[in-house]
């Protein structure tokens, strides 16, 4: 697989942009399906709970108006840095916060906009219309019959509390918003024993197309799609894909994406000295805005690609971020050239993120480096019985001088040797990712010798450092894997190494671009095929 | 540790709570099995309230002296001693416990910062085992009989890192915690349903109503879901048993405490400027945990202290506890003789923590639930400045209903295994599941099952 995804790697992009836009992506060559071997493994049939965001998304769609929502809820529960995540559950104080906060909108969106929401003012059969106008849009599915009775005996019951036709509405959107036919994506497919493979049915397909792409409940046409049986042709669904794609939904998803997969989307709860970094807190969410705008030029507008994020000669800042960088220009695609810069691994959130208060922390940034671009798993120093003295603060010696510990023990030395020896790389950016030629006075010395993916590799810095990731095959099927991860919403192995063999058949040509893997994903038996499991 | 489905049912309260029986008439056939309601006829029933506290210790400063002593020069447990304060001396109320190791967590590289992870699960990133809290209230039931099954509060971070949470659901998923007093008074005391009787009783019929439908759709999806997604359902019934002992609404007989006022912590998180307020909010979160343990609103729950770094609270001290404080503490050790004055330090900010762990107590016991209440604090590193999860301060303390012996300092360090080891905090875990009558010998997730497993004999006598 490595050779074949140095292959997919190898190929050369050239300028960034040239893949086109989500708008008009290319269209692949392959035109059937994708089949995988009875021993590939699949994804699990599975229910998953929405994240906060896409129950805000669905919520806002089905109330026909967006609501702040993910803010007002208890964190997701993460999986690799990932808020999409199939071991999100629902626990009991989320239920209950949820449960009061679609209480209100319930109650403020049927006194605001009854007209809007209800089919019809009010008498018989207003009931049955709500239901079967909201309930689909909620479950993303036909309802089935008794579930149609219930729906209209919530709406029945609420009208009869003396809310008329607002009641009865307000009572089914409750019923509707706080049910686990809305809450989860469900992924379970029709009947199937412990380790049989069975199909989604086309809306559960429907369902998983539109979170996976776009974080967000299935449009019309989709639902539409599922309807007419259309989206057990492989063709269709990728019709849908490159549809989906071009919409403005998929900005926020591939920037969730990449932000969660550098670590930085924490970055407003992270702080630095007052007194080294003055600026900071009002940076901060420049940084942020910096690399958003980073992942649409390069994600979003060009079909994006590890190789673009990480040697992106450009970067998208407004004036005081430009500033910051000492460039003489700013804007979506300002260029980078000479200021020791160059695509995301330079950028200040990633910096700032993967360092200390008041210090920077090679540490740090050499573990992201080997676990998110390498999928190296990094042993805790506890699993071999050491325990760790951090290097004493000091103002005489430099950040690398005082790691010099790691080098001089031996019990160190074993892991701290790779670790180390990235992180230095990056000692020309301070904690908050300002550039720097000294610390303390002395001169930072960025240049290290580093063993990567087995090859011995001399460093001059981050920037020499991110050149070779950018071309290294174990860092693109790394990223691929995490981009599984993400869209997939699963973490296995084993699944991931099915989704890099659906990579390998696509022309050599579309391999490095993250879209068309998603695409022959959308179009593979693995999107619409699931292992039911036992445990 | 096995769960069965019929611990899980119990914390429903009602086996047919969502298939759509009477729940009460379910839960008073369970009556029988519920160890809990059984203790309540005979007197008080039992409560537990897990503690995280911050930085280590300076251990030349934290353990007793002679004759038990916390009250010389600069002790850090002299708060538990400290009758000018609190009009009495809570000395008789408590056991602190040397040489307590997170070793589940150890063995797995789930340490230091990570620790946290491990104090009431003993388990370490990868267990799947619950905190003793909900192992207690929702598996085992005990948290059944009221309002809240359990309830879990934080200072500064609702985040949901292993780093940042005691408690753990099922499957190891971390509870999310309150951090905002004026959001716990309103979970626990308000009145969001509506404060007329009538708005009230139609309120509760139609979230009534609301749950029927939604436990209706749950036993359908149930129906269909692999034996791999039971758990979530499971989860997602159990929290629908919350929504609906919450609409019983705060019982007349609960003399309601003051709601928070809000200009005492406008900013809420830590390096969101919250900060200079936590203080203030560990206190009003104290408060509202005691008043609620005293109108038996709840009788689990875990309280995560915060990390004082950039409180600017200790004139004495650099902003950056963390960093500057805690890093720099050089311990005094057989072959080193140490850096008293990091020593004090670092004793500065411990004293804070636990001078807020013996107002806890003293608010208990206003409350009058000191003498039921086992409440365990233990921080996630011993040394600080090494990370080490070895040796953490580990305090067992209120009244814990007569089951340990308290008004002692156990020392078990070096053991272990080995000259630096101690004793796994998983025989601390067993201890309180059987002090609840709960028929453990084992608790926690480990390879080695003989961190695991048994009491620590050194509570009783």
């Amino acid at each position: 697989m490595r050779q074949v995804l140095g292959a997919l790697l190898g190929t050369a992009l050239g300028a960034l942009g040239v893949l086109g836009c989500a708008a008009a992506p290319p269209k692949s060559a392959v035109d059937t399906g994708i089949e995988l071997s009875s021993e590939a493994r699949r994804l699990p049939a599975r229910l998953r709970r929405l994240t906060n965001l896409e129950v805000e998304q669905s919520l806002g769609d089905l109330l026909g108006k967006p609501e702040r929502v993910a803010a007002e809820l208890p964190p997701e529960v993460r999986q690799e840095g990932f808020t999409p995540n199939a071991a999100q559950d629902v626990p009991a104080t989320w239920a209950v916060r949820y449960s009061a906060l679609v209480r209100t909108l319930a109650r403020r969106a049927t006194e605001e906009r009854l007209a809007e929401l209800a089919p019809c003012p009010e008498g018989a059969g207003c009931g049955e219309l709500a239901v079967d106008e909201l309930g689909p849009r909620a479950f993303r599915r036909p309802l089935t019959e008794s579930e149609r009775k219930l729906l209209l005996a919530a709406y029945e019951a609420g009208s009869a509390e003396g809310g008329g036709a607002r009641g009865g509405l307000e009572l089914l959107l409750r019923a509707l918003l706080e049910s686990p036919n809305f809450l989860y994506l469900t992924e379970l497919g029709e009947g199937g024993k412990p380790n049989e493979i069975v199909t989604l049915s086309p809306y559960e397909v429907a369902s998983s197309l539109s979170y996976t792409l776009r974080g967000a409940p299935p449009d019309r046409e989709l639902y539409d799609a599922a309807n007419t049986g259309e989206l057990s042709s492989p063709e269709r669904r990728a019709f849908h894909a490159r549809r989906l794609l071009g919409m403005n939904e998929t900005r926020t998803q591939f920037q969730r994406f990449v932000l969660e997969w550098l670590e930085v989307d924490h970055l407003d709860r992270t702080a630095k000295s007052a007194e080294l970094f003055p600026s900071y807190e009002q940076l901060k969410p420049r940084m942020l805005d910096e690399t958003r705008a980073f992942v649409d030029e390069v994600m979003v507008h060009a079909g994006g690609s590890v190789r673009a994020l990480l040697s992106s000669g450009f970067a998208s800042v407004d004036p005081s971020m430009a500033r910051f960088y000492g460039l003489s220009t700013y804007g979506p695609r300002a260029q980078l050239s000479g200021s020791g810069r160059l695509g995301i691994l330079q950028q200040a959130s990633f910096l700032a993120a993967h360092a200390h208060e008041d210090v920077s922390s090679p540490v740090k940034r050499g573990d992201f480096v080997l676990r998110k671009l390498m999928c190296q798993k990094i042993t805790r120093p506890a699993e071999i019985g050491i325990e760790v003295v951090m290097p004493p603060p000091s103002n005489a010696k430099t950040t690398r001088e005082r790691f010099g510990a790691h080098s001089s023990d031996k019990g160190c030395f074993a892991c701290h040797e790779t670790l180390d020896a990235i992180g230095f790389t990056f000692e020309s950016f301070d904690a908050m990712g300002a550039r720097r030629e000294k610390e303390h006075g002395h001169p930072v010395v960025t240049s290290a010798r580093a063993k990567l993916g087995g090859q011995e590799l001399e460093l001059s810095d981050s920037v020499d450092l991110a050149q070779k990731l950018a071309e290294s095959p174990a860092v693109s099927e790394c990223f691929a894997r995490h981009a599984f991860r993400y869209f997939s919403a699963e973490h296995d192995p084993a699944v991931e190494a099915s989704f890099l063999s659906i990579c390998e058949r696509l022309p050599v040509e579309s391999r490095d671009n993250l879209f068309e893997a998603l695409i022959a994903y959308v179009r593979s038996d693995l999107f619409v095929e699931r292992e039911v499991r036992s445990k | 540790m096995k769960i069965h489905r019929r611990h899980f049912l119990a914390a429903l309260g009602a086996s047919g709570a969502w298939l759509g029986l009477d729940s009460n008439r379910k839960a008073q056939a369970n009556a029988g099995e519920n160890p809990l309601r059984a203790r309540a006829e005979n007197g008080e029933p039992l409560r537990f309230i897990g503690v995280y506290t911050p930085h280590g210790r300076a251990h030349e400063l934290w353990a007793p002296g002679p004759n038990f002593d916390l009250s010389y020069d600069n002790a850090i447990l002299a708060p538990f001693d400290d009758p000018s304060r609190f009009g009495k001396s809570y000395r008789s109320k408590l056991l602190v416990l040397d040489g307590i190791d997170l070793s589940a967590g150890i063995a797995v590289g789930t340490t230091g910062h990570d620790g946290p992870r491990v104090i009431l699960t003993g388990s370490g990133a990868d267990g799947k085992t619950p905190s003793i809290d909900q192992y207690l209230a929702v598996e085992k039931g005990l948290g059944a009989e009221t309002l809240h099954t359990s309830v879990v509060l934080g200072v500064g971070n609702d985040g949901s890192e292993i780093g940042a949470n005691v408690s753990y659901s099922r499957g190891a998923t971390p509870v999310p915690k309150l951090i905002d007093p004026e959001a716990t008074y309103a979970e626990l005391f308000g009145a969001p349903l509506g404060a007329k009787r009538e708005e009230l009783d139609r309120e509760r019929r139609l979230g009534k109503s609301v749950l029927d439908r939604v436990r209706a759709d749950l036993s359908s999806l149930e129906a269909r879901a692999p034996a791999s997604e039971k758990v979530k359902l499971e989860q997602h019934a159990t929290a629908l048993r919350e929504i609906e002992k919450r609409l019983a609404g705060v019982p007349a007989s609960c003399a309601l405490p003051l709601r928070p006022d809000k200009s005492m912590f406008p900013k809420l998180r830590a390096y969101g400027g919250g900060e200079p307020y936590f203080q203030a909010i560990t206190e009003l979160q104290i408060d509202l945990l005691a008043r609620a343990m005293a109108c038996d609103l709840t009788r689990f729950a875990t309280l995560f202290l915060a990390d004082l770094t950039r409180s600017k609270l200790f004139p004495g001290l650099p902003e950056d506890i963390h960093g500057d404080v805690a890093h720099r503490y050089d311990a005094r050790t057989d072959r080193h003789s140490g850096t008293p004055a990091s020593w004090l330090a670092l004793a500065t900010q411990n004293r804070n923590t636990t001078s807020h762990v013996a107002r806890l107590l003293h608010k208990l016991d206003e409350a009058g639930v000191l003498d039921e209440t086992i409440v365990y604090a233990s921080g996630d590193m011993g040394d600080p400045a090494r990370h080490s999860s070895r040796h953490v301060p580990a305090l067992v303390a209120g009244g814990c209903g007569g089951r340990f012996k308290l008004g002692r300092y156990v020392d078990l360090r070096g053991t272990g295994t080995r000259k630096d080891y101690g004793v796994p905090n998983n025989r601390v875990l067993v201890s309180i599941c059987q002090a609840f009558g709960v028929d453990e010998n084992r608790f926690g997730d480990s390879a080695d099952a003989g961190l695991l497993t048994g009491r620590l004999e050194e509570l009783y006598a």
